[in-house]
């Protein structure tokens, strides 16, 4: 289906090859992932499979791609998107038209095939991705239905080969789920899917093949179960090790276990005998930071209460996650502690103080807030500036300035770059960055939200622990995400948010052991967790965790 | 996510009407209301407005009334400097060099009359015809594909470009800008850390985006579309019944 002979590529003015001499073959019906380092050149691959590289981003391009025994540089964009249909990782730039229905239209219209032939693709496209309604604004689906629909966009095309681009790193879990359900569904009716993936845990899963890219060579390409299991080739070039293979890995390396698992049903029943009288270090009693008192909020114009009558309490150095599917509440519950939102009723107290008349910038210097997106702040022409700017926002002198930005941008490990335009900066360095620039107004709580999403496995490790070094320096941690590994590596406790109230508060051991509740609240339970339960080691969230627990 | 269109979804005999036809009923009310200055006509075409709007349209007085609030100080200031100006007609009023005049009333009346229905005929478009609608009358009219599509972009990324912006202030004020304090020059030099990343996002976006359609078999060359715009019988029916309607005021006016 797809076949690359000494594929090589590098972007006009650039220096570098982005692609090295790739040659791999993927065959009809195959589901492939594409996995590598960030920057190692995936999302390019992706590209060249339909013409996109080379007819409309430019550069060198030599050896050749062959899609369905179509030379793709011989060939117009339009002609191979009938073979290959193509989705990014945005979903929002995706969906360009005023209605589902529209949106599935455009391909098949551009190629004038008869209206009515039209009419029954978007039928059909439409049930297999499971949308209703057709006449629906797409700006306004949730993130895992804009996929979707996406998918049904390309689907009306009628391509043999589906590439996807790390189409789920914006989604919730439930999301992410609905996705890969629909992939694999579309793989058994015979399609071809490729797919680029950070989350190896899905790959794990669902994918047949793995290729393994690396500064822009394939340095693997074979089943799975080859590829995911050689924790030494992933760990070396910096991809997630899926959990459970960690998990196996280790337990091998100890003599438990015979062979490396990918999955729970893989793991045979073993005796392990488990240290007993395990239990997590109890928090201290500490003074309280964040207060909310009866606090309910409904956005303007809207009748739709966002928070009901939330009472809550977090205490200095405490590190709290909030986690609830994407509308429970949970960013609107943040953004009340430093005034981005005021409450309609009720009362936000930081450290003893009703923060009722200050404005979200006088809150600047005690509530540090880092944003989802990096990109969506950052401004300034070099790295030293972007971190300034929240001290002269606090009218500060140059001399004060300049130490304090030194300071933060050493232990953001940022010092080297502190003339360079953060434009030049990776996606891990980008959101160091975020972090240094609310950091050097040295707050006592800091807030960040998904801060690990889109990064490679060395970039977020790096953020998690700058952020256990922060909050061990007294700072508070709430962290907001969706991610249950980022919660067993940071928070002490859990805030699960559900149609705006807390559904529950405590501790990840008792929050992870009742099963009705997580079902309730959409939230996954970790393979790693589930396996560590049928192997009786209690609740563990993290692979630490659970060998932690083994005598 | 708030969606900028005014489209208000009902049945009824305009919603039902081809995008063109409105098109050219709107064009007509707007001649109509432009050729002439007599109270009593413009008085007739803005009663004629509000019974499409309430009849044909089925778009409720609350609504009408919602939607022209925001016209009142252009009509006040119509109705109160007119006078000024104009000082035919019978004096009613004078102080030194002031006079007021009937002309001047008539007339002040007159103009607001005229903003209404200018402002009406195009809701009663605008209320009635969806944005993809417009496009494709638009198109159909003879402007090129590529040029609707754009447009239709153009407003299908509004709610969207409006929500990255309003997520940037929310970064920067949480970095400790204050965006409500300061002269008028500061204020401005404020929001530069709010359009930079907004500019970069959306050249980011635009970029994903020129992918997205391309990888959807645009530039092929001809195309066919789902829905075909038709001219039914209400529709030839309205369109002689406008023309008719130009033809005589142009009469009454001109010859």
């Amino acid at each position: 289906m797809i076949r690359t002979e000494s594929l090589t590529f590098r972007y006009a003015h650039s220096h570098e090859d982005v692609l090295k001499k790739i040659s791999l073959q993927i065959g009809k019906g195959e589901f492939v992932a594409i996995i590598g380092a960030s920057g190692s050149g995936k999302s390019t691959l992706c590209l060249t499979f339909n013409g996109i590289i080379p007819h409309s981003i430019r550069g060198d391009f030599s050896g050749k791609v062959v899609v369905c025994g179509m030379e793709t540089h011989l060939f117009p964009v339009y002609d191979l998107s009938e073979k290959v249909g193509i989705i990014l990782q945005n979903p929002e730039s995706q969906l360009f038209a005023m209605s589902v229905e529209e949106e599935l239209a455009f391909g098949p219209e551009n190629l004038a095939v008869p209206r009515t032939e039209i009419e029954r693709r978007i039928e059909e496209a439409l049930r297999t991705v499971r949308i209703q309604d057709r006449n629906a604004f797409p700006g306004a689906l949730s993130g895992g239905e804009k996929q979707r629909v996406a998918i049904a966009a390309l689907l009306t095309l009628k391509p043999d080969i589906l590439v996807l681009d790390e189409p789920t790193s914006q989604l919730d879990p439930h999301g992410k789920l609905e996705i890969y359900s629909l992939l694999s569904e579309l793989n058994r009716q015979g399609m071809t899917i490729v797919v680029v993936e950070h989350e190896t845990e899905y790959l794990a899963e669902f994918a047949q093949k793995v290729a393994l890219i690396d500064q822009g060579s394939l340095v693997g390409f074979d089943r799975k179960e080859k590829i995911l299991k050689d924790t030494g080739l992933l760990s070396l070039i910096g991809v997630r090790i899926p959990d459970i293979v960690e998990f196996t890995a280790r337990l091998k390396e100890r003599g438990y276990l015979p062979t490396i698992c990918l999955n729970e049903a893989e793991v045979p029943a073993l005796r392990i005998e488990v240290k007993t009288g395990f239990k997590r270090r109890h928090a201290p009693q500490r003074e309280e930071m964040v207060k909310f008192q009866n606090v309910t909020f409904r956005y303007p114009e809207s009748e739709h209460v966002a928070l009901k009558d939330v009472t809550l309490s977090i205490g200095k150095s405490e590190r709290v996650a909030i986690v609830g599917e994407n509308g429970s509440g949970k960013t609107t519950l943040v953004k009340h502690v430093n005034n981005l939102l005021r409450p309609t009723e009720g009362e936000v107290f930081v450290n003893g103080e009703d923060i009722k008349g200050k404005t979200t910038a006088q809150m600047a210097h005690r509530v540090g807030f880092v944003f989802q997106n990096p990109e969506h702040q950052i401004f300034a022409d070099t790295v030293f500036e972007e971190v300034a700017f929240g001290l002269r926002n606090l009218g500060m002198g140059e001399k004060e300035i300049g130490e304090r930005v030194e300071s933060v941008l050493t232990r953001t490990r940022l010092a080297k770059y502190k003339e360079t335009h953060p434009f030049f900066l990776s996606g891990g360095e980008k959101q160091r960055l975020a972090l240094a620039s609310v950091l050097v107004c040295e707050p006592d709580i800091l807030i960040l939200d998904e801060p690990t999403t889109g990064l490679d496995l060395k970039s977020a490790r790096e953020i998690v622990d700058l952020v256990m070094k922060l909050n061990a320096e007294g700072r508070t941690i709430i962290l907001v995400t969706h991610d249950m590994k980022l919660v067993g590596e940071i928070a002490e406790r859990i805030i699960v948010m559900k149609e705006g109230v807390i559904a529950v508060d405590g501790a990840p051991e008792e929050i992870f052991s009742d099963d009705e509740l997580l079902k309730r609240c959409y939230l996954e339970k970790p393979p790693i967790t589930r396996l560590a339960e049928k192997m009786g080691l209690g609740i563990c969230l993290t692979v630490k965790d659970a060998l932690e627990r083994i005598k | 996510m708030i969606q900028y269109t005014m489209f208000l979804r009902r049945k009824s005999f305009f919603h039902a009407l081809d995008p063109r036809t409105k098109l050219a009923f709107t064009f007509v009310m707007f001649s109509v209301a432009m050729m002439y200055k007599d109270i009593r006509v413009l008085l007739l075409i803005f009663l004629l407005n509000v019974l499409v709007l309430l009849l044909l349209c089925r778009i409720s007085i609350g609504i009408i009334l919602k939607r022209t609030r925001p016209l009142l100080p252009l009509l006040f200031m119509s109705v109160a400097l007119w006078p000024f100006f104009d000082t035919t007609g019978r004096i009613l009023f004078s102080w030194r060099f002031l006079h007021i005049a009937t002309g001047g009333i008539l007339l002040g009346g007159a103009m607001a009359f005229r903003i209404l229905t200018v402002f009406l005929s195009t809701y009663i478009l605008l209320f009635t015809t969806e944005q993809k609608d417009l496009v494709s009358g638009f198109v159909k009219l003879g402007m090129g594909y590529e040029y609707g599509l754009t447009i239709a972009i153009a407003f299908r990324y509004i709610p969207t470009i409006a929500g990255v912006a309003f997520t940037i202030m929310d970064a920067q004020k949480a970095r400790g800008l204050e965006l409500e304090r300061g002269s008028l020059f500061e204020k401005i030099k404020k929001y530069i850390p709010i359009l930079t990343p907004l500019i970069i996002s959306s050249i980011k976006m635009s970029s994903e985006l020129a992918i997205a359609i391309e990888s959807r078999s645009f530039g092929k060359g001809k195309r066919t579309t789902l829905h075909e715009l038709t001219m039914g019988a209400k529709d030839y029916f309205t369109l002689v019944l406008s023309i008719l309607f130009l033809a005589f005021f142009v009469k009454a006016r001109y010859f």
